[in-house]
């Protein structure tokens, strides 16, 4: 984790510095939250996968505005939550004039809201953490499991189906900490 | 286990978060004291909450990366190729400078561990007053590697803001593929793309906050519409940089 987090320092400071390799890297450790975040915001696989390339567009071309000492996951969602706006607006435009005709309200919830960019990161940290505490968290929160059932059907003692529950849920704390700050 | 007096550990907040309290009833007296504890018990047990809540995870398309690697390019084309934004007059006074530069003003000392921001080139001509806004900072002579007959030279200049540029001339442009300019040290482990070499004389803008020392090698290498960003290992040019003293 921590050498990770070196090369993620590493990469920061070589993306604002302009290498064009280091966007590469970025685009492998982002674009999987960035994408479900505008498959979330859009529901629709074009749009999406149109929002994301605007959003690494973006973020390549005001890289000189990234403080490498910020998380560059909440950096990419911030642009996320713009590229995104600025969809619907541009859409909304384009809409006007069927809107002029009256029952259509635009939805005032369009974009990104706070709660949905917390789920998505928390649930794409949860494909990050690694066997077997992705495996338990997502049988015992998504299954709805009961611990005991957990520890029968992996075979695990219910003591380290425990635990690893709780180491799983510390690091989700953490990743979502950072995303968060 | 922690007393009362230490912070518990994040198992132990997300041990209360799931199961309410740990064994150790010393933890949750710690608890009901300590403010950043319960604030990390609420955070963990959101983190549950947000869980219950399934979304779809999705890796975009392969393809994805290339239309991502296309728009990247162009705008970073685009930037090479503009003229400098603080005055139309900059490709002149480039030039200007250029020819100063070749008029015999004497190469300074390897660039080595000097700070290149730190050296100044005083002109005392008058006829290069129009040229006083940018300053030579730094020259390499790039030399051909690996057999090629290609021959260039590299300037870096610095204006009154503090903003340094390279200019690169090159006596001729690739024939099939094109040229990219890099910052790298000597051992070419570390390398800074600073953009295409689209004329044969190009400015390219070096990055705020590049460490020269770090990277004092301007490297010309030949790159093929490959759609690999990385360096092709293929380098025509090389010449350390040296700097100009006052």
């Amino acid at each position: 984790m921590r050498e990770r987090a070196l090369d993620h320092q590493h990469v920061a400071r070589l993306f604002v510095a302009g290498a064009p390799e280091s966007l590469r890297f970025v685009y492998e450790a982002h674009s999987t939250l960035i994408f479900s975040l505008c498959l979330k915001a859009l529901g629709n696989y074009h749009d999406a996968e149109d929002c994301t390339q605007q959003v690494f567009t973006r973020a390549w071309k005001s890289r000189a505005t990234y403080d490498p000492q910020r998380a560059m996951g909440a950096w990419l969602t911030g642009i996320t939550r713009r590229v995104v706006a600025d969809f619907y607006a541009a859409k909304d435009k384009q809409s006007k004039v069927v809107e002029a005709t009256g029952t259509n309200t635009p939805a005032a919830g369009n974009g990104l809201s706070d709660d949905v960019i917390q789920r998505v990161m928390v649930h794409h940290s949860l494909t990050q953490l690694g066997p077997p505490q992705d495996r338990i968290l997502a049988m015992v929160y998504i299954q709805d499991m009961s611990q005991r059932d957990v520890s029968e059907k992996l075979g695990i003692p219910l003591g380290t189906v425990k635990s690893h529950i709780y180491r799983g849920l510390a690091t989700l704390r953490r990743l979502w900490e950072v995303h968060d700050g | 286990m922690a007393d009362s007096s230490h912070h518990l550990t994040d198992q132990q907040l997300a041990e209360i978060a799931v199961e309410g309290s740990t064994a150790d009833p010393r933890d949750m007296e710690h608890l009901a004291e300590c403010a950043p504890c319960r604030a990390g018990v609420a955070d963990l047990r959101r983190v549950t909450g947000l869980l219950s809540e399934p979304v779809e995870i999705l890796a975009p398309p392969d393809s994805l990366w290339s239309r991502v690697e296309d728009s990247m390019r162009e705008s970073t084309a685009e930037r090479a190729s503009a003229p400098r934004a603080n005055g139309r007059h900059a490709a002149r006074r480039r030039k200007a400078t250029w020819g100063a530069a070749l008029a015999g003003l004497a190469v300074g000392t390897l660039l080595g561990g000097a700070a290149v921001t730190a050296t100044s080139n005083l002109r005392d001509t008058p006829d290069q007053a129009p040229t006083s806004s940018l300053v030579t900072v730094g020259t390499a002579d790039l030399e051909p590697i690996g057999g090629t007959t290609l021959h260039g030279e590299a300037v870096m200049e610095r204006d009154q803001e503090g903003n340094l540029t390279l200019n690169v001339d090159v006596s001729e442009l690739a024939d099939d593929g094109y040229l990219e300019v890099w910052l790298r040290d000597e051992n070419a482990t570390r390398l800074v793309s600073l953009g295409a070499v689209t004329s044969r004389s190009t400015t390219v803008d070096v990055p705020e906050g590049l460490d020269l020392d770090e990277f004092p090698v301007v490297d010309v290498s030949h790159e093929h519409f490959d759609g690999d960003p990385t360096h092709s290992s293929e380098t025509l040019l090389a010449g350390t940089m040296e700097s100009k003293g006052a």
